[in-house]
């Protein structure tokens, strides 16, 4: 196991954490999350609060086990970014709340690029994917 | 064009906003950030500032560019760590700090593990750095 390895498997569970978390948190808490869901203006809060936690808990999941790891860190960007977008919609927001939401927003932004890295590159070699494609 | 080009450049400058963005901010404002670090019990409060904000400047500026990016990417993750054990304690807070912090503590954590990819995989080829591997 060489630097370049074990630097990505730690990457990747740090990435992948948040993802984890906020979704068991959004499984476990349906109501509130349905609830903030629906402040936004969107419908089927229950469903959408049901969809987004089994896609962090999965997507998250995958990237430490780096199984479709490129697919889930895609996934996890672009579902980053439509929640900046409409849940840290600083512009809109009251100078009191605008602050926090855009420092929020920046974060998303840099995690979102960090994804695009794992993307880009693939997992790294202790990796479901690096294993299966040695053995093909 | 392939994956490790254009948008690996996009990418950089997506992690790196954050930085350049709170580093600005604290070089123009010094006070406010100083009177929040003083506030954490760390000495020498417009030092720090001054310090944190250069750092968050250059490093962000050299990720984007490309230029000695794999150490401006871990110097910035080592700078997010410290940042964050010293000033998202959310485990010694109560309440509704408790619960942004928490957040924001994740969110750091997440853009360092981000940091660590670009350090282990180097900025890509639309980069200064490969640009000198080449000539």
């Amino acid at each position: 196991m060489n630097a370049q390895t074990i630097t990505t498997v730690l990457a990747r569970v740090l990435l992948a954490l948040m993802f984890v978390a906020s979704g068991i948190s959004k499984l476990t808490g349906i109501e509130g999350t349905a609830g903030y869901i629906a402040s936004a203006g969107l419908p089927a809060p229950q469903l959408l609060a049901l969809g987004a936690g089994l896609l962090e808990v999965v997507a998250g999941t995958m990237l430490i086990v780096g199984w479709q790891a490129r697919w889930a860190a895609l996934a996890l960007a672009a579902f980053t970014l439509v929640a900046s977008v409409l849940f840290h919609n600083f512009w809109a927001m009251p100078a009191d709340q605008a602050f926090m939401q855009q420092l929020m927003f920046m974060k998303n932004l840099a995690v979102v690029g960090g994804l695009l890295f794992v993307f880009a590159q693939g997992p790294g070699r202790a990796s479901i994917d690096a294993r299966r494609l040695a053995t093909a | 064009m392939n994956a490790q080009g254009w948008p690996l450049l996009i990418a950089r400058i997506l992690l790196a906003l954050m930085f350049l963005l709170a580093g600005f901010e604290k070089l123009s404002a010094p006070g406010g950030t100083a009177g929040w670090i003083a506030g954490a019990g760390l000495p020498m409060p417009m030092v720090l500032t001054i310090a944190s904000g250069l750092l968050e400047v250059v490093a962000g500026t050299l990720l984007v560019i490309g230029w000695q990016a794999r150490w401006a990417a871990l110097a910035l993750a080592v700078f997010t760590v410290a940042a964050n054990l010293l000033f998202h304690n959310y485990w010694s807070m109560t309440g509704e700090p408790r619960m942004i912090n928490q957040l924001m503590f994740l969110k750091n954590t997440a853009v360092v593990g981000g940091l660590l990819f670009v350090f282990a995989f180097g900025p890509g080829t639309v980069s200064l750095d490969a640009r000198k591997a080449l000539t």
